[in-house]
């Protein structure tokens, strides 16, 4: 039987290592990395680096403030819908440069061109907003326009049959277009009314949804139409001729924005939930030339002043048999924008920080790749050989995403929290597979403030020994970057599991928290300390990071609260608290050293309890300094043992008696007045008790003069004479506030 | 021969009588020096010089009077300005000292130009003194003109200034001893008294000190053509007036001619409004006389015809051409008794001012009295593209007409002030018709039939309204229920045109960089409903993407955000009420009320 063995084996481990000094922080790659800071590296949700694409961006100039589309029109060229003045560019790329070259081929009369079709003969069909215009270009002219009852024209779709689906925006409507009569329609500058008049353009009413825009059209293998909406989030199933949809999903306040055939066969949607709409204009990052790299990179500036999306993107799968959707991944402030395919995986392009993810559907992982300088890729084209166009917004520009890019991959973690000051030791991965260590280079840098920019210690490499990898010079910081560079060519299937970066936090002084003396005159009897429970739960075991010796030291607290403290002549209880922030085991000697004398006399050496009772008794009377000397045991090396001190003079000794110096007793007319002088030389009085031999007692805890404040006091009480029939004696003690007293027998007077 | 001339040919004589002759006081000069007299420059200048000032006095002849060098003050003007201060010491200017309307008045000493009277320094002192611009800075106008290429003068408008009035425009100081620029005193013809005075702060803010005492000599006169033939040679010391409007609406503003070089005239030494390069009608001008005072004296003066174009309105003078005339915009005020004609120039505040002034003067300061009771006003708005502007205000009498000519006059300012293209009006029209009653009613109560109605179904509203002194009136909407409302929480909402505008788009207004065409600027201002009567609409609550001002409701998410990234101040989002239907009740009257009810719409 395992399980129970396991369990054993686990307490075993935690037994063995309790007070542990060292520390380690894991390195969670998926968590601690940004797509910012991937090159030809991804992150995947198990927290691994594994390989992924590298992004290039292209240079060239495109003078528009918006591109929303593009199209393929030759080998290395597309066309480009841009805004706000209704451009569509033709523009050629050229990878070994790693540029593009746009050149204006027709300006539309509406502003912004959303969607682009690329059809037969080289012609081109584009979609407009906000006056909602469809356009037949051919040869860099505007052949047919037409402009719809709509507001946008958000996607086009060609159809084998060389017809188009037009999904439009407000109201949502999917037309039919016959291109070929399409083509003879004229361009009309008025918004066409009727369908009578649609028809005779070549336009018919292929399926409208009460959603506000068709936001994205798909062609099932079936022939049947899907379509994505928002801001319903709905996903619409047409009959191949169209008529009336079924609803095969809703998201309420959403954007179904792509939808793709993954590798498996199952249908996938990016599925966007706005909750805000806040965003802020970006501006072109600044490019900086990166020490020991070609290449120039945007400015770590820029890249912190892209905030905006705060809603959250859903990656949806439908099973090809049918069944019920299924979120497969999800992501908070990242918008899904557009669906690819490389190999296995299924691409994402995102926004509205450059983002560019990926879903692995036979491990069902979500991946991280590296993201780009833009803010949003509203498209991610395939560029043949494992390689993508990204169309970006913000700045406007594009770039080549490239899966087989043969070059050194490199990552490095946002700023990692030890959340105390540390000595870093090594750093060590759970795993590395299908990369040999002399394929990897790791660094480190350390500061001690959060400060993003300022503060960091140089980038100190770290070497390979004993399975780790360690620094050769001392670091000391709270925060840590750590970077991972390979070598070029290094295998495809590597991966890097998490990380552990193992480090010694810094050492503080244990605090004492409290110290109290206790009335003197009150022994504790110590209350046994619970046992420890012999059980460890699961939570302990994997969830927990909390120190056991913390529980320990709280336990112990808690017994020694809960102990019964009894009366107990010339017994002194002196009780203290002290923390360690690092859990350090400590010892306390308290010793007493009497006013005026040089020499210290111990009362408890190094122990380990918080508190110490001693007898009064063979103490000279008199005022006593007290020492408490709290020090750091082992583990904590000799060297790094701290310890503190604390001293005070609260404490006095007092086992004199109090004497009782006249004790007068006079009969009145109703009652008997007895007064009683007192003097105490060290404490102070406390009161007095008299006891009449007819069994009647009394009790003065008040002075004459009303206030207990003198060494020497006159206590006076009036006693009914009915109370004293038959006494003709009493027994006067006199308390000090040490507890002493002294005593006094009194015959009361016969007149 | 001319009078002019018989007044010089007999003063000539006189002079040359009296020099034979002369033992006694200093005699001035009976010939006054041509504009190409010599000049005299400030280090040239010594205290206790005896000059004299020409300038008219009554009619259109300048005539000396004498003063006498006190001094110069260096840089009292700014870096490089100084002022010559200059004791008037003649008879006849000491019961008036230094007289606006004299500003420019050329300064001679043994007959070389030293400068132009522009600045009154004292107020109630005992000794008059006058200060006077040197000769130096008046020609460094003239150069700044020369220097500019004649073809690049301002086709558009006048320069705005960023305040309520230019910096540079003469202001009098709330100092008392500091130099004041003698102001011209801008004349309003053709407008009474009563109309005057209510835009008497109007023109104040923009810098004028305007009176209506004073006239002009040729009503209706038009701008943009050939100067009048009656006169077109100036002088210096003749008056000069520099027109804002010319026509049945006249405002000008008179002073002196300091130097004349062939055509090219320098006046009053100091600025008109201090708007730099400009175009505006410069016009002879008459003095009737001159009101002494001892606080500030001024010359009263009739405009005359249009002479030419004052082109340059610098701190130490404005300089002009005579010739043709300057474009300016033509107003045409339209009642059913009369039509007024008038020009002003071209300026964003200045030409809304003038125009309302006018359409008050037609309105409110006539005889024609059948505006009692109300009446409306349509404007329209020519610009040269072809685009046009119109709006249709109704008002309640004379008193409403009152109570909304500052938003009147805004608005118009408004069309008129476009900040994305240099395109100014080239024609403005209203037409002002009599109302047979009080427009005014009140909206006592809205009902609606159903609160919950079925698709094919309709429902009523039904409206409750009071004429202005009259019996409730009643009237009911239907409107019909299109299955595209099924399941929709909707409200109905009854109110003016302006809330109903506001609504759908979002924003009563529009910031200036959110605007980047002249196209989405016109449309900004086309797009308003009319103001009287009452909207009945269906809305729904909807999130619009406004790209200027073509809204586009529920643009996804995706688009919507790229774009706002890129340029959130031209795309912008906006919660609005998307008008499913909607019909204009009850015309010709002025509503306020706004009422909202509920309405759920089952299948």
């Amino acid at each position: 039987m395992r399980f129970p063995f396991l369990v054993l084996g686990t307490i075993t481990a935690v037994s063995a290592f309790a007070d542990p000094l060292s520390q380690s922080r894991a390195v969670d790659f998926y968590r601690d990395v940004t797509s910012r800071k991937l090159d030809g590296f991804a992150t995947r949700s198990d927290g691994r680096l594994v390989a992924g694409p590298s992004v290039t961006p292209l240079t060239g100039d495109l003078p528009v403030d918006l591109i929303w589309a593009m199209a393929p029109a030759a080998k290395n060229h597309w066309w480009v819908g841009s805004g706000p003045d209704g451009q569509i560019w033709d523009v050629s790329f050229d990878l070994q440069a790693k540029s593009f070259q746009a050149r204006e081929t027709v300006k539309l009369a509406d502003g912004q061109v959303l969607a682009l079709a690329a059809l037969p003969h080289d012609r081109l069909l584009a979609g407009t907003s906000p006056l909602g215009t469809l356009n037949l270009i051919d040869d860099g002219k505007v052949v047919a326009a037409v402009r719809l009852p709509v507001d946008s024209v958000l996607d086009l779709l060609s159809l084998p049959d060389d017809s188009v689906l037009v999904g439009t925006g407000n109201p949502g409507r999917i037309y039919r277009i016959d291109v070929k009569r399409f083509a003879k329609a004229g361009t009309a500058t008025d918004a066409v009314a009727t369908d009578d008049d649609l028809a005779k353009a070549g336009i018919t009413e292929f399926g409208r949804i009460r959603d506000r825009n068709v936001r994205r059209l798909f062609r099932e293998a079936s022939g049947g139409i899907l379509a994505g909406s928002a801001p319903g989030g709905r996903l619409y199933a047409f009959p191949a001729e169209g008529g009336e949809p079924e609803i095969l999903f809703e998201q309420e306040r959403g954007e179904l924005t792509d939808m793709i055939i993954g590798p498996d066969g199952d249908l996938y949607a990016a599925v966007v939930i706005d909750t805000s709409s806040t965003t802020t204009r970006v501006t072109k990052p600044t490019l900086v030339k990166v020490e020991g790299d070609e290449t120039e990179k945007p400015a770590e500036e820029a890249n912190d002043s892209v905030p905006s999306f705060n809603g959250r993107s859903n990656l949806v799968r439908f099973p090809a048999g049918g069944g019920l959707p299924e979120t497969v991944a999800s992501r908070n402030n990242v918008a899904f924008y557009h669906l690819a395919l490389e190999g296995a995986l299924v691409l994402v392009s995102g926004g509205d920080n450059g983002e560019l993810v990926g879903y692995d559907p036979v491990n069902r992982r979500s991946l991280t790749f590296a993201g780009s300088d833009a803010a949003q890729h509203l498209e991610l084209q395939p560029f043949g050989a494992g390689r993508f166009l990204l169309l970006e917004n913000n700045p406007v520009g594009f770039a080549i995403v490239d899966f087989h890019a043969q070059r050194a991959r490199s990552a490095e973690t946002r700023s990692v929290d030890l959340r105390d000051p540390a000595t870093i030791g090594a750093l060590r991965f759970d795993r590395m597979r299908d990369i040999a260590p002399n394929e990897l280079s790791l660094s480190i840098r350390v500061n001690r403030s959060d400060d993003e920019r300022e503060g960091w210690t140089p980038w100190t490499p770290l070497a390979w020994n004993e399975g780790g990898y360690v620094a050769d010079t001392k670091l000391v910081g709270r925060y840590v970057q750590v970077r991972v560079k390979t070598t070029a060519n290094v295998n495809a299937s590597l991966e890097l599991d998490h990380a552990n970066l193992f480090h010694l936090p810094l050492n503080r002084r244990p605090q004492l928290q409290a110290f109290r003396l206790l009335s003197p005159n009150f022994g504790l009897r110590p209350r046994a300390e619970s046992t420890p429970t012999s059980v460890v739960t699961l939570g302990q075991v994997i969830g927990s990071s909390r120190r056991r010796d913390d529980d320990e030291d709280k336990r112990a607290n808690a017994a020694l609260l809960a102990s019964q403290v009894v009366p107990q002549p010339y017994a002194q209880i002196v009780h203290w608290t002290v923390d360690d922030a690092d859990g350090d085991n400590l010892t306390a000697t308290f010793s007493l050293r009497r006013d005026g004398e040089d020499t210290w006399q111990d009362i408890a050496v190094d122990s380990t309890e918080g508190y110490v009772q001693f007898d009064r008794r063979p103490w000279a009377d008199g005022h006593y300094f007290t020492r408490l000397v709290i020090k750091e045991q082992a583990p904590r090396p000799v060297a790094d043992r701290q310890q503190a001190t604390f001293e005070t003079d609260d404490l006095l000794i007092d086992n004199t008696p109090p004497t009782i110096e006249a004790v007068e007793a006079n009969r009145g007319a109703d009652s008997w007045r007895l007064t009683i002088r007192g003097r105490d030389v060290l404490s102070g009085l406390e009161g007095v008790e008299l006891t009449f031999n007819n069994g009647w007692t009394s009790t003065l805890e008040q002075p004459a003069d009303g206030i207990l404040d003198q060494l020497a006091e006159t206590f006076v009480t009036d006693i009914p004479t009915e109370h004293l029939v038959g006494a003709t004696a009493v027994e006067v003690v006199l308390y000090d506030d040490a507890g002493n007293y002294a005593s006094q027998r009194v015959l009361l007077p016969t007149k | 021969m001319s009078r002019r001339a018989a007044i010089r040919r007999w003063l000539g004589g006189l002079v040359v009588g009296v020099a034979t002759f002369a033992a006694g006081p200093r005699i001035l000069a009976a010939t006054q020096p041509d504009g190409l007299a010599p000049v005299l420059t400030v280090a040239e200048l010594k205290a206790g010089m005896i000059g004299e000032v020409w300038t008219v006095f009554q009619g259109t002849e300048p005539e000396p009077f004498e003063v006498k060098v006190t001094g110069v003050i260096r840089n009292s003007l700014g870096p490089g300005k100084s002022m010559i201060l200059c004791e008037l010491t003649d008879p006849r200017v000491q019961n008036m000292g230094a007289v606006a309307g004299m500003s420019g008045s050329p300064l001679y000493i043994d007959g070389r130009l030293a400068g132009a009277l522009s600045y009154q320094v004292q107020r109630f002192e005992t000794v008059r003194y006058a200060g006077f611009t040197p000769i130096e800075d008046l020609r460094e106008v003239q150069s700044i003109a020369l220097n500019h290429n004649a073809n690049a003068a301002p086709s558009g408008p006048l320069p705005a200034q960023a305040h309520d009035s230019s910096p540079l425009a003469p202001q009098r100081s709330q100092n008392d001893r500091a130099p004041t620029p003698l102001s011209p005193v801008f004349t309003l013809g053709g407008l009474s008294p009563h109309v005057a005075a209510l835009f008497e702060n109007q023109f104040a803010a923009l810098g004028l000190q305007t009176t209506t005492l004073g006239g002009s000599e040729a009503p209706g006169g038009s701008a943009g053509g050939a100067p009048s033939s009656a006169r077109v040679r100036l002088h210096p010391g003749d008056a000069v007036a520099a027109a804002l409007a010319v026509g049945d609406i006249t405002l000008a503003g008179t002073g002196t001619v300091s130097q004349v070089q062939g055509d090219r005239v320098l006046a009053f030494g100091h600025p008109l409004l201090g708007l730099g390069e400009v175009e505006v009608p410069m016009a002879s001008a008459e003095i009737v006389t001159i009101l002494p005072s001892n606080l500030s004296s001024f010359k009263i003066s009739n405009t005359g015809p249009i002479i030419g174009t004052v082109r340059q309105d610098r701190l130490s003078a404005i300089y002009g051409e005579l010739g043709p005339a300057p474009p300016m915009v033509p107003i045409t005020v339209e009642t059913p008794q009369r039509t007024l004609h008038f020009s002003t120039v071209r300026h964003p505040r200045l030409t809304p001012t003038i125009a309302a002034a006018g359409l008050t003067q037609a309105a409110l300061g006539s005889n024609d009295a059948a505006l009692s009771e109300g009446f409306s006003v349509a404007t329209q708005v020519v610009f040269p593209d072809g685009h046009v502007l119109e709006s249709s205000d109704l008002f309640a009498g004379p008193k409403g007409f009152n109570d909304g000519l500052a938003a009147f006059t805004q608005r118009l300012s408004l069309w008129l002030q476009n900040p994305v293209e240099a395109i100014f009006p080239a024609d403005i029209t209203f037409k002002v018709a009599p109302l047979p009653t009080n427009p005014t009613a009140s909206l006592d109560n809205v009902t609606i039939s159903r609160r919950e109605v079925a698709v094919g179904a309709s429902f009523e509203v039904g409206l409750t309204l009071r004429d202005f002194q009259s019996a409730p009136l009643r009237q009911r909407v239907t409107i019909p229920v299109p299955a595209s409302w099924a399941g929709k929480n909707l409200e109905v909402i009854v109110a003016p045109g302006p809330i109903i505008d506001t609504l759908e788009i979002g924003q009563d207004s529009f910031p200036v960089n959110q605007i980047r065409n002249f196209d989405a600027f016109i449309d900004v201002l086309s797009r308003q409903r009319r103001t009287d009567g009452l909207y009945v609409t269906v809305v729904e609550k909807a999130d619009a993407f406004v790209d200027q001002t073509a809204v586009t409701l529920e643009l996804p998410g995706s688009l919507a955000r790229v774009a706002r990234s890129s340029d959130a101040a031209r795309y912008r989002e906006r919660r609005v009420r998307e008008i499913l239907w909607s019909t204009h009740v009850l015309p010709g009257r002025l509503v306020s009320s706004v009422e909202r009810r509920y309405l759920k719409v089952v299948d």
